[in-house]
């Protein structure tokens, strides 16, 4: 391009030149230099990619796993609960765990 | 698995989107939560926005469609936008250097990596 | 485990010796011999039968290039295929010259992808292909430096890496056909943690400018909404082009559209339907 002094599309008969390349070569004749954007029709969707970025939704918890193998003689350990479930007995056991919730409604507030 | 899925009820929709968007499994957290729903809605709105962006863009179509289109297009909440979605680390939920192929932050890609979780991944010894 | 070189010295020794011996002769004989010996006479009751095949097996004569080995708990030797394991995969000439297929493999280690690259040789001789390889490729050094500490303290970094290695068999003067069977038994017995990658040529036949010609005279002409048109229709694959036109034949839009423009769009429409 930057060695052509006369732009193609400039004179008449340099206009039919520049049509009859494209049609030679199968190229697209665009004398005006119009935007056309056509690249967006053409480029791959990307929104599967980006929707998937956390893995499968609704995939199943350890928790309903644990459900769903449930048995007598057969028991599921999720060791991350169970170190929970544990810690939680201890604490129980030394008075040192969460205070139980309170049933009927919360006093109202003393006034200063 | 398929056969588990769907056994296994599938968790109710969030309502605390404009949308209801399926809740991913894993690390959870107020802005993975938020960049989940961000992901979903980009991903639904991705053909729309770009066939709005294709006539506003379009200088071969007539100027008035052109404008109405690039009406359109800002109208469009913010959610569905591309570039509102942010890689936030997988395990740990933090949106700071994260190691892309892995998706994860640079601590977590630690600790895995020392565990051997990423095949072919080991110590750098050169 | 032999290194690389001292693999390669051996398979250049051993194709000098295999074309000295002229194996692939030798192998079409013990066919030969094969088709002779399983040729059974049908009998009426299956013991017979089983004892004609026995028969017939014994009639089977492998030839062996060493005779030392024979197969353990029977006097029979190894038979020539089953030794040619011990040895650097046997090649097809090379004639034509016409590169049909590249098959590319890719591991993060390179032990067992140096067994399936052998085992490919191995497959591509035993259906007739002409392969050269495996070429190994330039190795991928990925690395990941991350501070040690889940907070401040930057000083202390780790190094991680990771390679991969990776290995190419080119595939010549083949049937498409005959690539794809070939694929389908690497795909088959596919090893964990090696990655196959396979770029396939195809060469148009004779005629190819004739069919050319059937393209339409004029080349686009980018101007107005007709030809804008025209393009959505070439590419009415893509689900945004479609979104497109439906866009456009909507009451939001087509009211800016003049009555002749809408009835352009319409009618294209209904042509890509």
């Amino acid at each position: 391009m930057s060695n052509r002094i006369v732009p193609l599309s400039k004179t008449p008969k340099l206009k039919q030149l520049a049509k009859l390349q494209c049609n030679i070569f199968r190229t697209t004749y665009n004398p005006q230099q119009l935007r056309t954007e056509a690249h967006i029709l053409r480029k791959p969707l990307k929104g599967q990619i980006i929707s998937n970025y956390y893995g499968p939704a609704d995939f199943p918890t350890p928790f309903q796993i644990a459900k769903l193998w449930k048995s007598d003689d057969f028991r599921l350990v999720i060791e991350k609960e169970d170190y929970r479930q544990r810690r939680v007995n201890m604490l129980r056991k030394r008075g040192k765990g969460a205070p139980t919730k309170q049933k009927g409604p919360a006093d109202a507030k003393k006034k200063k | 698995m398929s056969e588990v899925l769907k056994i296994v009820k599938a968790s109710k929709p969030m309502k605390r989107f404009p949308q209801p968007v399926s809740i991913p499994t894993g690390f959870l957290n107020t802005r993975v939560l938020r960049d989940n729903f961000k992901r979903q809605m980009a991903a639904q709105y991705e053909v729309t926005t770009k066939a709005l962006k294709f006539i506003a863009r379009n200088a071969a179509l007539p100027q008035k469609v052109r404008i109405e289109a690039q009406v359109q297009l800002t109208a469009l909440p913010n959610f569905t936008r591309m570039n509102q979605v942010r890689d936030r680390c997988v395990e740990s939920g933090t949106s700071k250097k994260i190691i892309k192929p892995f998706r994860v932050s640079r601590y977590q890609f630690r600790l895995m990596a020392r565990d051997g979780e990423f095949p072919g991944v080991k110590k750098g010894v050169w | 485990m032999l290194t690389a070189s001292c693999l390669r010295t051996a398979r250049r020794q051993f194709s000098l010796s295999a074309r000295k011996l002229n194996i692939n002769k030798q192998l079409d004989e013990l066919a030969a011999l094969k088709l002779q010996g399983s040729k059974v006479p049908t009998v009426d009751s299956v013991k017979a039968e089983k004892s004609r095949l026995v028969d017939a097996f014994g009639q089977y004569e492998p030839q062996v290039l060493t005779t030392e080995e024979v197969l353990p708990g029977s006097s029979r030797p190894l038979p020539i295929n089953a030794e040619l394991n011990y040895y650097a995969p046997l090649k097809h000439e090379v004639k034509h010259g016409h590169l049909k297929a590249e098959i590319v493999f890719k591991a993060f280690e390179p032990a067992n992808l140096e067994f399936i690259a052998d085992f490919a040789l191995r497959v591509a001789y035993y259906l007739g292909l002409p392969a050269t390889g495996p070429l190994p490729l330039r190795k991928r050094t990925e690395r990941w430096t991350v501070i040690k500490s889940p907070f401040v303290h930057a000083k202390t970094k780790e190094n991680f890496e990771r390679h991969t290695h990776g290995r190419k068999i080119k595939i010549w003067d083949a049937d498409n056909e005959v690539i794809d069977i070939m694929l389908s038994v690497l795909q088959k017995h596919s090893m964990w943690g090696v990655g196959m990658k396979c770029n396939m040529y195809v060469q148009e036949p004779l005629g190819m400018g004739k069919a050319m010609q059937k393209l339409s005279d004029n080349a686009k002409q980018v101007s107005d909404l007709s030809s804008t048109l025209d393009t959505l229709h070439e590419e009415s694959d893509s689900p945004v082009a479609q979104k497109v036109v439906e866009l456009l034949k909507d009451p939001l839009f087509a009211q800016h559209l003049t009555s002749e423009q809408l009835e352009q769009v319409q009618q294209k429409a209904s042509n890509s339907d």
